[in-house]
């Protein structure tokens, strides 16, 4: 009996362990807690749930660019087309601690001269 | 299959799906508890097997748990395609999302393969089998949550 209980254990304490290795995505978790600023043109965008991702030529370097889910991105003002391939942007986030993902986390986006804030509530 | 996947994510369903608020966090929460009550209930029938609580008669543990984890089951794998919809041809390139199918085939076609072999009732096999079943089973269905719950980690 005591072995079964104990093997249940084990297999829940992998799989939570597993779990916990890898949580490097939602949330601010895997950023590194300082902005950075990035100015690129768009050659891919993909929104809609879980959140959107749009891919940035930044001077030659690929970024990876996490933006909002639909409604953070309406609620910053984004209009269903602003975000698209062709469109030069700024972004101004929090990239992955882990420097060579050339990934970031959007706070706010620049388009022309307009302001787009995803997170109003952080800097 | 590329065609498919690029027509599914062009549905209504899809549409809805990826840019709702409230529906998708609906459709996921259902996912989560779906997932939450199969595992919870399969696995209770797995350590029977197994020969863990053997004071409990296992025909009668069968009749109550086989019909919550199979509603489970439907209610996961409902929530599951219209989630896949609208990312088809993404989690269909994924590597952790291609793993779960597998192991969902593979675990449905085990509880076949066994009451095929075994009977209805499992009545024709050991209790060595019967371990092996349900040990195969825990496994099977803890590596399904484990690699679901990886595709957002993994590709995120």
């Amino acid at each position: 009996m005591r072995r079964w209980y104990l093997s249940v254990l084990v297999i829940g304490v992998l799989t939570m362990g597993s779990v916990g290795a890898a949580f490097a995505h939602h949330g601010w978790r895997w950023t590194t807690g300082g902005n950075i600023e990035l100015t690129g043109m768009i050659t891919a965008a993909r929104l809609g749930n879980p959140h959107g991702v749009l891919t940035v030529d930044a001077e030659g370097q690929v970024w990876r660019v996490e933006v909002g889910q639909p409604w953070r991105n309406e609620r910053a003002g984004l209009k269903p087309g602003d975000l698209k391939k062709g469109v030069e942007i700024r972004i101004v986030g929090e990239p992955s601690a882990d420097i060579k993902d050339k990934r970031v986390k959007a706070e706010r986006l620049y388009i022309g001269p307009k302001e787009y804030k995803l997170y109003p509530e952080r800097d | 299959m590329t065609e498919i996947w690029s027509a599914l994510q062009a549905s209504d369903l899809a549409v809805w799906i990826n840019y709702s608020r409230w529906a998708y966090a609906a459709v996921a929460t259902v996912h989560v508890l779906a997932i939450g009550a199969l595992i919870g209930s399969i696995l209770t029938l797995d350590l029977r097997l197994m020969g863990v609580g053997r004071w409990l008669d296992p025909h009668q543990l069968a009749r109550f748990v086989v019909p919550v984890a199979g509603t489970a089951f439907c209610f996961a794998i409902v929530s599951g395609v219209v989630l896949f919809i609208g990312r088809a041809g993404e989690y269909a390139a994924f590597g952790t999302f291609r793993i779960k199918i597998a192991l969902i085939v593979v675990a449905v076609a085990m509880i076949a393969a066994a009451h095929v072999r075994y009977g209805m009732r499992l009545e024709r096999a050991s209790d060595r089998q019967r371990f092996h079943l349900g040990l195969a089973s825990i496994l099977l269905w803890l590596g399904v949550a484990v690699s679901g719950r990886m595709i957002a980690f993994v590709h995120g």
